[in-house]
């Protein structure tokens, strides 16, 4: 069983997107900021990372950075979740490190879908 | 001009009316020794000999006045014996009447009279008709000024004050009286706008012509007020008699172009934040209407299935009509920026397939994708091309049932065309020409029936146009419509046109021409016009790129905008005449501002102001890039330059060089021997009035000189040459430049006319 760690400061969407992963058989961990982020992921466990990239404390671009200069955290896979669809918000994230991206609202299926590429069919259930 | 026409006809007296249109009669201006002076009274048309003759038109000789039927009770004049008036007339109009009288009994006026009479009443009437006109005009100029809401104030030479309008008075808070005599720049200035001030008026001075400009000037109870400035130099009959200047109150303007900046920042931050607010909420009811559903599903509520459907359906709905109203409003602030990528076209038409496919078959419709699996890559804005895909895509699914969509895709030389085609409702003609209007569906009743904003396609356009391409609609009502997407494979990252070839069957000139515009309609019209007129062309929208434009393209010739936000037209031109690269290639300034001599000065080749006379800049570039710059040779082109003034003495050295010469300079006469002494000049630009040893001492110590007593010498002066003057100069100059109102442009003219007629000479 997948281990994800899900970094969301906004409660309703951190509670549906883990609720819903639950239910396709992911066990989720939550952290509410960029801090907490890098703290659980450092301390180890999980095999996908997603991140919200605007999160109090340090955001979301600052937690990647970090994250990949990390050894223990260099290559666990991240994919960065924005608001909305800026133009070039997806190159950015790429550059600093993550591994995809998509775009909130969140659609299950979609995100599934990257999510198991990055897993390479090590899925939920 | 009455007495002229007496003696001339050898009367005793006579009187000149004018005809006063208004109250149609005549009023009697000029009375020349006659018992009693009429001048003032007014005389009905048929009233005594004037009145009779203005009636009529015609001139009348009365032998005998005082027995004359038409005799006029006005007056009683007992010595008149004999009359004989004429109208004055221009054309057929009647200007007034003039009278000729005799006292002397003896005599009578006979036909050569009235012949000579005749011979004088046009010139009379014209005469009148002129003094009219003039006090007209005089009249109308001094209401003007008057009631001028701009501030208009005359100065005399040393730029004292001379008169003022009360708008002026307004303006700055001093009555006429208290200005009159006062130097116009140390009155409406403060310590720290003096020097502008100062160097505005020298400036207009310097070229002789109007100057415009802004600046901050102070009003008599030291407050500050923004004006906007128009200098004008004033000469009558070729002499100088000193400056007008305007004053224009822009600090209102400017107040409410901040307030509009300020408001359309606010309204924009509104937006922004209005929309994170919006969203957020949203996508919680998006989101938990989703998992309700997937949840009820997978425990077997099927039975609440529909109804979170429709909650989640219209979450949905309301975040497109968010995201539609905040991308247009983007677009309409012009804040919406283009992310140009290449990408693989076939892959974006494939996933745009998939995710647009559950849509389609939502009203039992079947997708065809028709696209070669090699269409290549594509430069553009993705998610925009995404976007306007699915638009049309959803659009189609929407107004058809059981029929079928179609996506085509297809390269057509430098074009992707995208064709979305269905078998559904189609539309009229009315209905396809408010399409792509925002807010304007097909049919109020559309929005009811089939949902949407109504500005899915508006926006679609405008992406379309601002990845450089379009969209149209062909339908035909009751058989489906079809929308095409033409877009450039390569989409240009201004979103705009920025070359034009040469078109051919233009004229031959077949030069390269960058135009540096900040305003894209102008960049559009320019490259338009002169590609048609033979010309290839590149644009620049600023001066930054204009200047790196020009490094990149040694274009035949630049034109370039004078007022441009950051970098403007005389600072980019001073950049270019400064890059030895760069510094030969010629130079149009296009402007709204008329300030030529600037533009010689800092080294342009021509000049025009707008807006733009085509055929003038189509003459003026061919000149340039079909006769070769600069064919006639610059070299051993030398000038020594003798002015002690450091600032002349640089701008007209710049002037030279840029002109091609090599300028040598000396302060006074004595340094200027030497440097003769050093180097033989080809031409000797010289001021007169210098310390140490002055022009006239020069010129006689020059002229000892074997060697260069044939050098020819232009004068340039700031003092009006004395007879004296002349005759110490007589033969030691070619020609005497004044300065003052004259501006380098003028020089240029003279020093290039100097060489070319010694060079023929010889």
């Amino acid at each position: 069983m997948a281990r994800i760690l899900l970094v969301e400061d906004n409660e309703m969407n951190r509670d549906m997107l883990s609720r819903r992963l639950e239910r396709k058989g992911f066990e989720v961990k939550m952290a509410v900021d960029g801090r907490q982020g890098v703290e659980m992921a450092r301390a180890g466990g999980y095999d996908l990372i997603l991140m919200d990239m605007s999160l109090p404390e340090i955001d979301g671009w600052e937690a990647t950075r970090q994250l990949r200069e990390a050894p223990e955290t260099k290559t666990v896979p991240i994919i960065a979740l924005t608001a909305h669809a800026m133009a070039g918000d997806r190159d950015r994230a790429l550059e600093v490190g993550c591994n995809d991206y998509d775009t909130k609202p969140i659609e299950l299926t979609r995100l599934l879908g990257k999510i198991e590429a990055l897993l390479g069919g090590k899925t939920g259930t | 001009m009455l007495e002229r026409a007496l003696s001339l006809l050898g009367v005793t007296g006579g009187e000149l009316a004018t005809y006063d249109e208004s109250h149609k009669d005549l009023v009697i201006v000029s009375s020349h020794n006659l018992e009693t002076n009429a001048v003032g009274t007014r005389m009905a048309l048929g009233e005594g000999a004037m009145g009779r003759v203005a009636q009529t038109k015609q001139p009348l000789i009365i032998p005998r006045y005082q027995d004359w039927e038409g005799h006029s009770s006005k007056y009683e004049r007992t010595t008149i014996q004999s009359v004989m008036a004429a109208p004055l007339l221009i054309g057929s109009r009647l200007v007034g009447a003039i009278a000729s009288v005799h006292a002397d009994n003896t005599r009578e006026f006979g036909p050569e009279d009235l012949r000579l009479l005749q011979l004088f009443a046009p010139q009379a009437a014209v005469a009148i008709e002129n003094a009219r006109l003039y006090a007209a005009a005089q009249q109308h100029f001094e209401l003007l000024v008057r009631n001028n809401p701009v501030a208009f104030v005359n100065l005399d030479l040393e730029h004292n004050i001379t008169s003022c309008n009360p708008a002026f008075e307004r303006l700055y808070g001093y009555s006429e009286a208290e200005v009159i005599g006062r130097n116009l720049d140390e009155l409406v200035t403060s310590k720290e706008t003096l020097a502008d001030a100062r160097a505005k008026t020298e400036r207009a001075e310097m070229s002789g012509g109007a100057f415009s400009g802004t600046g901050r000037r102070c009003r008599k109870d030291g407050s500050v007020v923004d004006v906007e400035i128009f200098t004008i130099p004033v000469t009558v009959a070729g002499e100088r008699v000193g400056m007008m200047a305007l004053y224009h109150d822009v600090s209102e303007l400017l107040a409410a172009r901040r307030e509009a900046e300020e408001a359309n920042e606010t309204k924009s931050r509104f937006l922004a934040s209005t929309s994170h607010e919006l969203r957020t909420p949203l996508n919680a009811i998006i989101g938990y209407s989703e998992m309700l559903q997937e949840q009820a599903e997978e425990e077997g509520h099927t039975g609440y299935l529909a109804d979170l459907g429709k909650i989640h359906s219209a979450g949905r709905h309301l975040l497109s009509v968010i995201n539609d109203i905040l991308d247009l409003s983007k677009i309409e602030a012009g804040k919406m920026e283009l992310f140009l990528e290449t990408f693989e076209l076939r892959t974006v038409v494939d996933d745009v397939a998939t995710t647009v496919r559950p849509l389609v078959a939502q009203h039992d419709n079947k997708l065809e994708v028709r696209a070669s699996p090699d269409l290549g890559t594509m430069h553009a804005d993705v998610t925009r091309l995404r976007q306007v895909l699915l638009n049309l895509l959803s659009n189609a699914s929407k107004f058809t049932e059981h029929g079928v969509i179609t996506l085509a895709v297809e390269r057509a030389g430098d074009e992707m065309v995208f064709r979305v085609r269905d078998t559904g409702i189609g539309m009229s003609q009315e209905q396809m020409g408010r399409l792509f209007e925002a807010f304007a569906q097909a049919e109020a009743s559309t929005a009811s029936k089939y949902g949407g904003t109504g500005l899915g396609l508006a926006i679609s356009r405008k992406f379309c146009r601002m990845m450089g391409g379009d969209v149209t609609v062909d339908s035909v009502p009751g058989q489906g419509s079809t929308f095409t997407v033409r877009l450039p494979s390569a989409a240009a990252p201004a979103a705009e046109q920025t070359s034009w070839p040469a078109a051919a069957g233009g004229g031959a000139h077949a030069g390269l021409v960058l135009v540096v515009d900040d305003d894209p309609g102008m960049r559009n019209l320019l490259g338009r016009f002169l590609s048609r007129e033979g010309f290839r062309v590149e644009t620049a929208a600023d001066g930054a790129a204009g200047l790196r434009r020009a490094r990149e393209l040694h274009p035949d010739v630049i034109t370039l905008d004078v007022l441009m936000p950051e970098l403007d037209g005389w600072s980019v031109l001073t950049a270019l005449k400064s890059e030895p690269g760069l510094a030969d290639i010629p130079v149009v300034m296009l402007t709204v501002v008329d300030d030529k001599p600037m533009g010689f000065a800092l080294g342009v080749s021509e000049y025009l102001t707008k807006p733009i006379d085509r055929k003038r800049l189509a003459a003026v570039l061919g000149k340039f890039t079909s006769a070769g710059v600069g064919a006639e040779g610059k070299n051993g082109r030398s000038v020594l330059l003798v002015e002690d003034d450091a600032a002349t003495s640089k701008q007209l050295q710049r002037a030279l060089e840029k002109q091609g010469w090599n300028v040598a300079t000396a302060a006074n006469g004595r340094i200027a021997l030497e440097r003769v002494a050093e180097r033989l000049p080809s031409l000797i630009l010289l001021d007169l009035m210098m310390p140490e040893m002055d022009g006239f001492e020069f010129l006689e110590e020059l002229r000892q000189r074997p060697d260069a007593s044939g050098i020819p010498v232009v004068v340039i002066t700031a003092k009006d040459l004395t007879a004296e003057d002349r005759q110490r100069l007589n033969g030691g100059v070619a020609r005497v430049v004044n300065k003052r109102g004259r501006g380098p442009e003028a020089l240029l003219a003279d020093v290039r006319s100097m060489i070319a007629g010694r060079a023929s000479a010889r």
